[in-house]
């Protein structure tokens, strides 16, 4: 399975030239770094791959960098945030992962438009992150309420909350 | 056109204006055919539906953020109550996540015996999801021969785990303790009951009239459609796609285990139904031969920093008290920078775990990949145009479990 991954990965930095950063293999797999541009053309060109097509979106998730300690590796520069676009391929059964950095404010196309799965998906990470996505038709809170303050998976955020009669203490 | 008579209001020979309004119905958030604290808000032209739209986070519970400040250990009683119809798959799920990304192994018995709880949960899990959703379209009688499976499910893992729904059993590298003195002779006698009562559930269903058009055509949708929106398992399957991660990324021991995935051909909920009939066979398949091929030895793994010592260590050398305050205060550390990704078949599909480590007792980041958030976003196109009637049997055969929607 993973041979697989790795010879997507290659047809992939093929169709994306500079879009691409690094591809590399860590817990998850094999995990594609690109830039935040380059997505539109990644998750078409993964989806529509000859010999293994990724029908699925299986996740979308984000973190949250900002507490991150220096010696421990993976050092994000002064990017905040990073995109994990998790792609199963259901007839290979194979999976590789997209990832894409992002700084505060900075907005990430959004995947709506190659898979439905992506719409709750980013509306959770706008919800907890407030990471906001170009061309999502959609984008409201989800697991929030309307009108709540802040983005609560932010390392930023305390966990006892911003407002006491949120959260009520005792 | 002359109106009829009878839309004619008495009296003044003026014609009623019936129904040329649409309808706006609320549904939920606390209502029992939901199964759970969610919200769906319908437009309604007459009795079908016209617009669809679904709110939830009523059962927000934060847990990808509290399990940043629980170790490893200790975050396994927050992940079991995501589903609580199937702890025991939630339980293993996550250490095994953990387990990858601590890089260790786990001794085959423990392997074995997280299978067969796994697949009993399982059992328990299906019969949750038919039961009501027979309830749901006036089907009585079947509920109670799903609770009588599901209870005796139940009763297995109250035997082995000492808790009948929260069981918290599974540690990072093993089990919390091993099974019981006569677990094996249990579960052995449990598995002919669940073979007679799959049989007795497809005699009751598959030629009942009123459930076959209550559920056949009801909430449909395509194999293209239902990978698109993120769909796995059981319903994944109903649509007939042969997918399943006990088969597709064989982990635990199933890839030595003979079994079938049952697929539907129709993806509607006499398929959704059907197929979670099909899979607690199965499931009871894989329970008899893991009973044969049981191993003996211990449950837990070697690993001194990550494992309990055993109890006579503790007590009587000062290493192991040491060993044994270290893991309980401090917990478990993992490795610095790991990120992994795992996935199980849970009892609604593909249950992961992304993990970000930096080297404390306490993840970095755990994002939960849970199957009900991706099926339960299909819910408006599955019920536009069809039936209010049809709305509970769809949500139901969907088996939405709301604590695994909000997490």
């Amino acid at each position: 399975m993973i041979d697989k991954a790795r010879k997507a990965a290659k047809r992939l930095s093929a169709a994306l030239g500079d879009g691409l950063i690094e591809v590399v293999e860590d817990g998850r797999g094999v995990v594609a770094r690109i830039e935040p541009g380059a997505l539109h053309t990644a998750l078409d060109a993964l989806r529509n791959d000859s010999s293994t097509p990724f029908e699925m979106l299986a996740h979308e998730t984000a973190i949250d960098w900002s507490n991150w300690p220096k010696d421990a590796g993976h050092a994000k520069d002064n990017k905040r945030f990073s995109l994990i676009y998790n792609l199963f391929s259901i007839s290979t059964r194979t999976r590789i992962f997209l990832e894409i950095d992002l700084a505060e404010g900075q907005t990430a196309p959004s995947a709506t438009e190659h898979f439905a799965s992506a719409n709750w998906a980013e509306r959770e990470i706008y919800d907890m992150f407030g990471i906001k996505f170009t061309g999502h038709p959609d984008l409201r809170r989800i697991l929030m309420w309307e009108g709540f303050e802040g983005h609560p998976l932010r390392k930023d955020f305390p966990r006892h909350g911003i407002n006491p009669q949120d959260f009520p203490q005792e | 056109m002359q109106p009829f008579p009878r839309d004619i209001e008495a009296g003044t020979g003026e014609p009623l204006d019936l129904h040329s309004e649409r309808m706006k119905l609320n549904w939920g958030p606390s209502h029992p055919a939901t199964h759970g604290t969610l919200r769906v808000m319908l437009e309604l032209e007459g009795e079908t539906i016209a617009r669809c739209d679904t709110e939830i986070g009523y059962l927000h519970r934060g847990k990808e953020k509290l399990a940043e400040d629980w170790n490893y250990n200790q975050c396994v009683n927050i992940m079991e109550r995501m589903n609580y119809c199937s702890t025991v798959i939630n339980n293993c799920a996550w250490h095994q996540a953990c387990e990858k990304l601590f890089e260790i192994e786990i001794p085959p018995r423990a392997v074995y015996l997280r299978m067969i709880l796994s697949e009993i949960s399982r059992i328990a899990d299906h019969m949750t999801a038919i039961g009501p959703n027979c309830v749901d379209i006036g089907a009585l009688t079947p509920f109670w021969y799903t609770w009588d499976i599901r209870e005796q499910a139940y009763d297995i893992i109250e035997f082995v785990t000492g808790a009948r729904m929260m069981s918290a059993w599974t540690r990072v590298g093993g089990l919390s303790a091993d099974a019981p003195e006569g677990f094996a002779e249990r579960v052995r006698n449990f598995v002919p009951e669940v073979y007679r009562e799959m049989n007795e559930l497809d005699k009751l269903l598959s030629s009942n009239r009123i459930f076959n058009d209550r559920s056949r055509g009801v909430g449909a949708i395509s194999s293209e459609e239902a990978l698109s929106y993120g769909w796995t398992g059981p319903c994944l399957r109903a649509t007939g796609v042969a997918h399943d991660l006990r088969v597709a990324s064989p982990y635990l021991a199933y890839g030595d285990m003979q079994f079938d995935i049952p697929v539907g051909g129709h993806g509607d909920t006499y398929d959704r139904i059907f197929v979670r009939v099909e899979e607690c066979r199965q499931a009871a398949r894989i329970i008899e031969q893991a009973l044969d091929n049981l191993p003996d030895g211990p449950v837990n793994s070697n690993e001194r920093h990550v494992v309990l010592p055993p109890k006579d260590a503790t007590y009587n050398q000062m290493e192991g008290l040491i060993h044994h305050f270290e893991v309980i205060m401090y917990g478990p550390k993992a490795p610095k920078g790991n990120i992994c990704y795992d996935a199980s078949e849970g009892g609604n599909g593909e249950l992961g775990f992304t993990i970000v480590s930096d080297g404390s007792a306490k993840p970095y980041r755990v994002s939960v990949r849970s199957p009900c958030y991706y099926i339960f976003s299909a819910l408006p196109r599955l019920v536009t145009g069809s039936l209010l009637a049809d709305l509970p049997a769809t949500i139901a055969s969907l088996n939405i479990i709301a604590g695994e929607l909000d997490r």
